[in-house]
This record gives C-alpha cells, sequence and structure tokens, in this order.
C-alpha cells in the first residue's frame, strides 16, 4: 500500500477527464507537490448520527488504470489521521492521535449530523478524562481551526434523514450547528468522485466556488445538472408500474426532475449501474429537503392506494365569499361536490397521485349547510364550518405535574391529522400526537428539558400558543468572563469565567461570531474552556448563555512561534485575478482570508525560503483588504486595483 | 487492586459504542472481572418512520446501517410482503437474494482484513493504521498482511456485483414491497456471473486460507471469548418452496431447538440498563415503544436488551452455520473468524445457483395493494446476525415500527435479571496482560463484527476513573 506521492498525481492526470479535474488545477496539483509535499494538510473524520455508509461509499473508489485505489489517495497523500472505522488506534490511544493532529493545520471532514437534544448525549464520540464528549462539543471544537470543513454526505450537509420529521435528536447540520461555511458533498450516500474532486481542489490551493445551500457548483450547479435533464430516459415512454426497462419513472415517483447530480453521466460503483439503471426511482438524496419534502417517495399508480371516499374539510370563508372543501379517495377517480339540501353541483376534482382531492368555489352567494361527495358508487358527506366556529387549533390545556415530571398539553384542530407540540420558547419539537376524529388530541411528555414555559400547537399551517401552569419558576442566567488569554507559543486560548450552574455557556470569537466551543456551567457554577489553534485567532471574545452574554478582549501571552508577513496584495481587474505575495515560515501554510476572516479564499504553501504566492481566479466578492495567517501569526494589507 | 479501563472510542467497528472493562488479578491471572458495552448512538429511527407512506420504509431504513443496508432493506420489504399479502415473484425473491449475497460478501471481507487482522499483525506502518498499541503480536502472517490491497479489490468488486441488479451500492432501491425493481437481462447474467466467480476464487484461494493462518498462529483463542453459548438466528435467503438457505433456530445449552412464530413472540426488548422510559420494559417488539430518557439511573445504553425466554442469545455467522448444521466447531472468538469466512463460500456458492434460476423473460414486481391497515414482521440476517423489523399500518400510514439489530442481541446491556449481554459475558474472563493495552479483550470485540462505536475506560470498582495518562482540556 505504500505509494509514491508522484502516483497522486499520475492517479490525477489519468483521471481528470471521469473526475472532471481541469487541466490548470491538475498542472496546480502538481506544483503543490513538487514543494516536497511539505504542507499537505492532515484530515480529521468525525463519525457523528451517521450509518457509515458515506465511508463505504468512499472505499468504493478505484481506478482500473490507477495502481492503486482511493484509500491511496487519503492515505498516502493526505494523513487521515483519525477515522474511527479504519484507524488502529483504539481508545485513549486514539483520543491522543486526533488531539496531537489536531496541533497542525488540518481539514474537517464530518460524516453524519449532530444531535442537539438531551444536550447531544444521543451521540458521544469518545471519552477524555473519564468525561464524555459528544459530538456536539467535538464539533464545535474542532471546526473553527479547520482549513476547510467538508460536510460529507446528506445529513452533514443538511441534516437528511435523522432529521426527518419529528427530528427526535434534534439533528443539525454542521453549518447550522457551527455558523461556519462548509462544503456540502452531499447525497445519501455521498458519491465516492465527488469526495475525491473536493480534496483534489484543496490541495491544489483552490478553495471550490459553492452554490447558496453551500454544494459546490462544479459538482451540483449549473444549468444542465438536473438529473432527468440529463437522463437518457428523459423522453421514454412513462412507466406506470415498477420493473419496467428503459422506461421514464415519473409518473411513479422519480424525483429526478427536482435532483441535482450528475448521476446519469458518472453513475455508480465504478460506472457498474445507477438506480435508474435499476428501473428505481431517484430518492433526490442529494437535496437539502431530504426526505421530507420529497415524501412520499414513491406515487401511485406503481402503488395503488385506494382509500375509502372521505371529506376531511368543508369550509366557508365568509369574507372571501369561499367555499373549501378537501378529502380522500381513489386515485385518479372523479369526485362530484353537491349541496346536501338542494341537490346542486359546487365542483368537481381528480383525486390527486397522492389520493388527495380539493375543490373550491367562489360563486356562491350563501354556504350550503351540508355537503356531500360522490366518486363512482361512493358518498361522503360533511356538515360545512363557517368563519369563526370552524378550529384551525387551539390549545386548551397545558400544564406542568412536578410529582409525575409530566407535562400535559390538550387541545383541539382538524380530524386525523398529525400535531406537533413545540417548546415556544427554543422552538424545538417535544413530540407529535394524532387528533382523534373530533379533532381532540391529548399530548404528555416526561421529563423535557427544559420544562417549557409557554407551548405551541402547530397542525398544517394552523398554530396556537399556551402558557404552561405550575411550570418550574425561571431563575435570570448569568454569564461572565473572568480571563481570557492566548497563548502564542502553544497556539492556545484558554477562557475562564462564571454563570449559572447547569446552563450551556458557548465562547464565540466576537467579531466574526464563529463558535469555538461550548460547555455545561458546572454545578460550581464556573466553566472553563481551552481551544488550540483558533483560526482565526480572536480579538476579543464573548460568551453567550442563552440570552445573557458577555465580552472581553484577549490577552496575548508569550511570545509567537510563526511569522507571516504580505509583501503586495492586488487585483488585477483585466484578468479578474487576485494575487497576494509575502514571506513567513517556511513549510507551513498560510490560509487567505477578506480581513473580516469570514471568507476563505484558499491556501498558499510557504516554500524553502520563506516565499508564498497565493492567486485566485475570479474571486467573489473582490476583497479591499485581505488578511494572511500562518499558524498563529497574522498578517493584514489592502488590495490595490489594476 | 482491580482497575477499571475504558476504550472510548473502540475503533474498527461499524458505529458508536463504548466498552467498560474491570480488570483484576484473580487465582494469579491478571482477567476481565467484569464488562459493561454502552452503545453511544441513538437516532430514533422507529419514531422518525412513524406516520409515514409504508413503502416509504425500505428506503429509510436502509440508512440505519451502510454496512448493511440491504439487509434491512430486506427485513423492511419482507415485513411489508406479508402486512400486504404480496409476495414477490420468483425473480423478485432471487434478486433480492443476489443483492444481498453480494453484501455478504463485501460485509465479511471488510471485517476480517479492514476492522479485525490489524489486532493480530501489524497493519501498513502509516494512518491510519499507526499508532497502534505496542503489543505482541505473533509472527508468521507477513502473507496474511500483504493480501490487504486485494482483500480491498475484493470488497469493491463486491459492491460492484450488487449494483447490477440493485442500481448503486451501499444502498440500493430496487428492493421493493411486492418484488424488484432490476430486471435479469441475459447480459446482466453475464456481468455478474463474471464478478462471482472472481470473488468465489478469493474466497476460496485467499481468505479462507488467510483465516486458518491467523487461527494456527493465534489457536489458544479458540478457548477465549465464549461467553452464555446461546445462538439464535432468524434465517436467511429465502429458497423456492418457502425455505430458506439458512433455516430459522436457536441453540440452548447444547439443545437445538426451532425457531417458529410462537417461539418469535416471546422476544423481549429490556430497558432497565438503556437508557429509555421503564414503562417500555420487557414489551414485544410488535408492541414496544422507544421512548428515549437520558440520563436515567444506573442506565447506561442507548441499545436496548434483547432477549428470548428472558436469556440473552448471540447472533451472527456462527450462530447461523451452527443451527444449520453446516460448522462442528465450538464458540470462540477464532470460531467466529472460521465460522465467517465458511459462511461466505457458502452464500457465493448458492449465489452461483440463484442465477441459473433467474428467467429472463419472468417478472420481476407482482404487484402491491397498499393495505389501509395491517401488520407484518420481516425476520433475516445481516451479515453480522439475525434482524427483525415489526411493521404496523393504520389509516394507510406507519403507526408503528420497531427494529431487533444483530448488535443489539450482540452488544446489549444487561437486563432486569442483571444477566450481561453476549458480549459483556464474552469478555468476562479473558486474560488481560497489559490492563493499559487490553488487545485480548479488543479480539473478542472485534469477533462479533459490531455494528455500532464502540470505547473502553479504567476505573476503579464502583468508583471514579483513574486518571492512566494527563487529563487533556482540549476536548472536554
Amino acid at each position: 500500500m505504500q505509494v509514491d506521492r508522484r502516483s497522486f498525481l499520475n492517479y490525477c492526470i489519468r483521471s481528470a477527464a471521469g473526475l472532471g479535474l481541469s487541466a490548470s488545477l491538475v498542472e496546480k496539483l502538481e506544483q503543490a507537490y513538487a514543494q516536497d509535499g511539505t504542507g499537505l494538510p492532515t484530515v480529521l473524520w468525525l463519525a457523528c448520527a451517521n450509518c457509515t455508509g458515506c465511508t463505504v461509499s468512499l472505499a468504493n473508489r478505484i481506478s482500473p488504470e490507477a495502481p492503486t485505489d482511493v484509500a491511496d489517495l487519503l492515505i498516502n497523500h493526505i494523513s487521515l489521521a483519525y477515522h474511527p472505522n479504519l484507524m488502529g488506534a483504539t481508545g485513549d490511544l486514539a483520543v491522543e492521535t486526533l488531539k496531537s493532529a489536531s496541533v497542525s493545520p488540518y481539514i474537517l471532514a464530518v460524516e453524519g449530523g449532530v444531535p442537539t437534544a438531551f444536550n447531544g448525549h444521543t451521540c458521544m464520540l469518545w471519552t477524555d478524562g473519564g468525561r464524555e464528549v459528544t459530538a456536539m462539543e467535538a464539533v464545535q471544537e474542532l471546526a473553527p481551526g479547520a482549513l476547510a470543513i467538508l460536510s460529507v454526505g446528506t445529513c452533514s450537509s443538511f441534516g437528511g434523514i435523522p432529521s426527518g420529521a419529528p427530528n427526535p435528536t434534534g439533528i443539525a447540520s454542521i453549518s447550522q450547528l457551527t455558523g461556519l461555511e462548509t462544503i456540502n458533498i452531499a447525497g445519501c450516500p455521498t458519491h465516492p468522485d465527488w469526495i475525491v474532486w473536493t480534496i483534489a481542489q484543496l490541495l491544489a490551493g483552490s478553495y471550490p466556488t459553492l452554490m447558496g445551500d453551500g454544494r459546490p457548483t462544479g459538482l451540483f450547479g449549473g444549468e444542465d445538472r438536473e438529473v432527468h435533464e440529463r437522463c437518457p430516459r428523459e423522453d421514454s415512454p412513462r412507466a406506470q408500474e415498477f420493473g419496467c426497462e428503459d422506461m421514464c419513472l415519473r409518473d411513479i415517483g422519480c424525483k429526478g426532475p427536482q435532483t441535482q447530480a450528475d448521476c446519469p453521466t458518472r453513475k455508480w460503483n465504478n460506472g457498474t449501474n445507477w438506480c435508474i439503471g435499476a428501473n428505481s426511482n431517484c430518492i433526490a438524496c442529494t437535496e437539502a429537503g431530504f426526505p421530507d419534502s420529497f415524501s412520499p417517495l414513491y406515487y401511485p399508480p406503481a402503488f395503488v392506494v385506494s382509500r375509502p371516499l372521505s371529506i376531511t374539510k368543508a369550509e366557508w370563508a365568509g369574507e372571501d365569499r369561499e367555499l373549501d372543501a378537501e378529502g380522500y379517495g381513489t386515485v385518479l377517480a372523479v369526485v362530484e361536490l353537491r349541496d346536501a339540501d338542494s341537490g346542486a353541483v359546487l365542483g368537481s376534482a381528480t383525486v390527486s397521485r397522492e389520493g388527495r382531492w380539493r375543490i373550491e368555489n367562489e360563486s356562491l352567494s350563501a354556504p350550503p349547510s351540508r355537503v356531500i361527495a360522490e366518486s363512482g358508487t361512493e358518498i361522503a358527506e360533511r356538515d360545512v364550518s363557517q368563519d369563526g366556529e370552524s378550529v384551525g387549533m387551539e390549545v386548551t390545556k397545558a400544564e406542568w405535574k412536578a410529582e409525575a415530571a409530566e407535562l400535559r398539553v390538550e387541545g383541539k384542530t382538524i380530524p386525523d391529522r398529525n400535531v406537533q407540540v413545540k417548546n415556544a420558547g427554543t422552538g424545538l419539537t417535544l413530540g407529535s400526537v394524532s387528533s382523534d376524529g373530533e379533532g381532540k388530541w391529548v399530548f404528555a411528555a416526561t421529563n423535557p428539558d427544559p420544562v417549557p414555559t409557554r407551548v405551541r400547537a402547530e397542525c398544517e399551517g394552523y398554530a396556537a400558543e399556551r402558557d404552561v401552569e405550575n411550570a418550574p419558576q425561571e431563575v435570570p442566567v448569568f454569564v461572565e468572563i473572568t480571563t481570557a488569554q492566548y497563548q502564542l507559543d502553544t497556539s492556545k486560548l484558554t477562557v475562564d469565567g462564571n454563570g449559572s450552574a447547569g446552563r450551556t455557556v458557548v465562547v464565540m470569537n466576537a467579531s466574526t461570531g464563529g463558535t469555538l466551543a461550548s460547555q455545561t456551567i458546572g454545578q460550581d457554577g464556573s466553566w472553563a474552556i481551552q481551544v488550540s489553534n483558533p483560526d482565526p485567532v480572536p480579538i476579543s471574545v464573548r460568551a453567550e448563555c442563552e440570552e445573557a452574554f458577555a465580552e472581553r478582549s484577549v490577552e496575548q501571552v508569550g511570545t509567537p512561534l510563526s511569522e507571516v508577513s504580505i509583501s503586495k496584495a492586488e487585483y488585477r481587474s483585466r484578468k479578474d485575478e487576485l494575487k497576494v505575495d509575502g514571506k513567513g515560515t517556511p513549510g507551513s501554510t498560510v490560509t487567505i482570508r477578506d480581513a473580516i476572516g469570514s471568507k476563505v479564499y484558499g491556501i498558499a504553501n510557504i516554500d524553502r525560503r520563506g516565499r508564498w504566492r497565493f492567486v485566485k481566479k475570479r474571486p467573489s466578492p473582490v476583497p479591499s483588504r485581505v488578511r494572511a495567517d500562518c499558524g498563529n501569526a497574522v498578517a493584514e494589507r489592502d488590495v490595490t486595483s489594476r | 487492586m482491580a482497575t477499571i479501563t475504558i476504550m472510548d472510542p473502540v475503533t474498527r467497528i461499524e458505529g458508536h459504542m463504548k466498552v467498560e472493562l474491570t480488570i483484576d488479578t484473580i487465582n494469579g491471572q491478571q482477567q476481565v472481572a467484569d464488562a459493561s458495552c454502552t452503545g453511544t448512538l441513538f437516532r430514533g429511527f422507529e419514531k422518525i418512520l412513524e406516520g409515514r407512506d409504508p413503502k416509504d420504509a425500505p428506503v429509510l431504513t436502509q440508512r440505519i446501517c451502510g454496512v448493511c443496508p440491504i439487509s434491512h432493506g430486506m427485513a423492511s420489504v419482507l415485513a411489508l410482503d406479508q402486512a400486504a399479502g404480496s409476495p414477490p415473484p420468483d425473480n423478485g425473491r432471487l434478486l433480492r437474494n443476489l443483492t444481498l449475497g453480494s453484501n455478504y460478501v463485501q460485509s465479511h471481507i471488510l471485517h476480517f482484513y479492514l476492522l479485525a487482522a490489524v489486532d493480530f499483525m501489524h497493519g501498513p506502518q502509516t494512518h491510519p493504521w499507526v499508532p497502534a498499541w505496542e503489543v505482541d503480536m505473533r509472527p508468521g502472517l507477513d502473507a496474511v498482511a500483504a493480501n490487504l490491497p486485494l482483500a480491498i479489490e475484493a470488497r469493491r468488486r463486491a459492491h460492484e456485483m450488487g449494483a447490477v441488479f440493485g442500481g448503486r451500492m451501499p444502498s440500493a432501491h430496487a428492493l421493493i414491497p411486492g418484488g424488484f425493481t432490476g430486471t435479469p437481462k441475459q447480459g446482466k447474467i453475464a456481468e455478474f456471473r463474471q464478478q462471482l466467480d472472481w470473488l468465489l476464487d478469493f474466497v476460496r484461494n485467499t481468505y479462507i486460507v488467510d483465516v486458518s493462518e491467523v487461527a494456527a498462529a493465534y489457536s489458544d483463542y479458540f478457548d477465549l471469548g465464549i461467553g452464555h453459548s446461546n445462538l439464535i438466528a432468524f434465517g436467511v435467503f429465502e429458497e423456492a418452496g418457502g425455505g430458506k438457505l439458512f433455516s430459522p433456530g436457536y441453540i440452548q445449552g447444547g439443545i437445538q431447538s426451532p425457531l417458529d412464530e410462537s417461539t418469535t413472540a416471546e422476544i423481549t426488548e429490556g430497558v432497565t440498563y438503556s437508557w429509555y422510559d421503564d414503562s417500555t420494559n420487557n414489551q414485544t417488539p410488535s408492541s414496544g415503544e422507544t421512548v428515549p430518557q437520558y440520563p436515567k439511573g444506573e442506565a447506561y445504553s442507548w441499545l436496548k436488551a434483547p432477549r428470548l425466554g428472558g436469556l440473552p442469545f448471540e447472533a451472527g455467522p456462527l450462530a447461523r452455520m451452527q443451527v444449520n448444521g453446516d460448522y462442528s466447531g465450538g464458540v470462540s472468538v477464532m470460531d467466529r473468524h472460521a465460522a465467517r469466512a465458511q459462511e461466505t463460500l457458502k452464500v457465493a456458492e448458492a449465489m452461483n445457483g440463484w442465477l441459473d434460476e433467474l428467467d429472463p423473460a419472468g417478472p420481476v414486481f407482482g404487484g402491491y395493494d397498499d393495505p389501509v391497515s395491517g401488520s407484518g414482521i420481516g425476520l433475516t440476517e445481516a451479515p453480522r446476525g439475525a434482524l427483525g423489523h415489526w411493521v404496523e399500518i393504520q389509516e394507510g400510514k406507519l403507526s408503528h415500527y420497531q427494529v431487533i439489530t444483530p448488535t443489539c442481541w450482540n452488544a446489549s446491556p444487561r437486563d432486569d435479571q442483571q444477566t450481561p449481554g453476549p458480549l459483556e459475558q464474552a469478555l468476562i474472563g479473558t486474560p488481560i496482560t497489559d490492563a493499559q493495552q487490553p488487545i485480548e479483550a479488543l479480539r473478542v470485540i472485534h469477533s462479533f463484527d459490531p455494528c455500532l462505536s464502540c470505547a473502553v475506560h479504567v476505573m476503579e470498582p464502583h468508583g471514579k476513573p483513574i486518571v492512566i495518562r494527563e487529563a487533556g482540556l482540549a476536548f472536554r
């Protein structure tokens, strides 16, 4: 498995077309390797609320013409120091390995979203000094210092299946949790080529351009990236049931028209096949709303759903003089709605592929008191409710029973629907419950943490709130910072303070807002955090504990280890190119950002003579001032335009 | 004096788990005196599934595990087939088997070479294989270590084989209730057979040979990691006429019994030591609920404790092979590896037969009428053991979904009778040379091929953790 560094380059050149790597990128890779391989960053791979599917998928990348597979790319050419499924070390030695690797520049790859319910304790990654570390803490600790954050797969990019309603563990994506920009290599699982492509860009010092949702434009963007547009079956006859070869699957629920990915041309398992190639639907697994925005995944008629005819709603909106009726029925059957008293026809509709129908009538002068729906031989009836008397959502009772540690919430809404009950203060879902045939619902939860002082119930756009009776009194929350020091020689930031015991304090860079760490405040009311290699090094820090906050400027102590300076920073408008030159500690890596520190333009390697050069084509936005970070050293310079 | 060693994370497994060992000297031998296993990840799949279209379940449950997604897809479609009374046509059954079989082959190869082998020999001297514990590795296994690149290729080929009919791996949506979506065109059959022939050669002439080499060098491990020796199999790979390639059954106290529907109904899940509400203790999967509660008293795991007739059972290739009379050895670390390798060959050879049975002109999908209400049980086997999905449908939606995974059987916590789970019991009594590098315990853990992330820690009995190194601040 030992491979010289050249073979990585050969691998890239041979695979360039397949991977979509441009000639200039391959050239940059060559330059990166010509510099003796220094500055090749470490990759730390965290497994959060994941299924390991993205790791297994990554292992499927092997190029028939290359002598080695992607394991070589990762293992021999970047240093995969921490990967829980593959690494030799276990237990404390694994944790030590992670810690020592995180001292040098690293790329953070995260597989799986991060649970935030139960204070993050539904996903614990390791034990350090006898203390279990949650995924939430680990990501908040390691993300701010990373050269780049790769959200590998849809779960870490957008939440994915574990975040599907009712999101029982409060899954957050990496960017939601940290507030930092992540490169979202989406897919459930993600395609190994997409990971390789992204890492190749970073190794070449080229931070990929991202779409609004954080996915690389080069992989998921562009007008012709819609799966359906590129699908060889786009214009084929449409299948009406499963198991039909070479037919378009749109009518049975294929999500190709709503999905952006290059699967139709790239295919999977080294070109063996792809989902639609096996006559199975595209399920939109690369999209931000997956799975809830694309459920149900299958439509009739592939699976015929014949539900009894029913009217679930019949309402008269007096102000708009509009009758609105909805219900279920046999798929694609016609439903006719009539006035139950006069027999007059009020409208008709075809039952959708999801089994629902809706009829609206705006031409009536007065509402019928009762309506009848007819479809084939089936009949359903319902009284028409009028403005004011229809209950969208009502919370009739909300009580905390301390002796049973139980929260009980009752209310009324549309019959036979799913009601989401939330903590109105935090917005987090407590759970869901179904309303009965009369619309009544009763929700109970034991030991909600925290006990809400006000609850909110939601159902299909209706919502209502109510204060919780007997809720525990809230103690005013406070937080303060007593010391904030940055140790220049060890690159460690230490922040200590006091606050409300048992609450979570979040410490962030006061200028950028980026989270540095979070911690549960001890029973003695004190807290202390230490962050290795904060990047950028904060000028001042901010501690937040719910509504309370405190700020303090960071005192720099000790002597700096790294050096960096910028000798020239110019933007050539004719070439639309940003060029930054400078000096620094030989063999290190420089990260180029805008002066605020939020936008990363890329990284550059400092050569043996202590010089570096960074060129970025089409920088967006064009910075007026840039900053260079090298280890714990920072330099800034205004950008001149020519 | 006893020490408590905590391994967290236990690496080279799938998922999240932690193991805590009490190590003490008993009768002059330092050994594991007690052990507890903790599942450290809860995602709430059962909750997420409630209220959804039943047909979405095979797709969503495949994401319970990225190493054995096809097994979850299989359990789900079997449960829905039963609920709707829509069994697949022969082609559908065979294509499901072939796709699942492909994943068995990749999973077993992955386990031996990438997850377990480094416990017995030095891996490549580069990240991520180093650093590793500095422990005594026995000589003579260089040829086995040299087969790692070939094994990586074999695993990759097994996945490509699964994608021929399944569309893509690791997760394949071709498994649907009522049948399968991919069709057995002649060209596809030939493509599949070409990969299978290559893999049969690898399994016969490399994998099985390598496992024998390791077994010879570590023959004392035929006497370690024995545990309760209760074995259970739900059975897997539906054959024509209603039988299965591996029949269901269980072995308890050396006596073999069949596992029929009435016995299956005696499976309960304990939550005394699990982070779930005690009101859900010892319920059957068909009625059991998942109500998380953290923290909770002496609970220490997100795994529930499944029991049959109140007893813990070990699941996996060894259980399947012994229940079916295909393996005559005992129950131990090395028996688990040997049975897994021999099972790979049995499955791959059966796949050759299923390919012959395919009818290129026959249907793959037999139709599926969504039941307005109904229930179904899908019992199958993941590569690492017995797997079941329990499904209930009301008003056309999933009203209840429960899953028992093989690792729930194997790595389960104690039950209300204080009986340790199978892996916990197998660890107890294992001799340990170095309490800070308990490689012997890691070999026991990996032999089960656990499917979650584990961890092992060092503590005083009933007491606080001993700091066996400088406590770091960086990751608290």
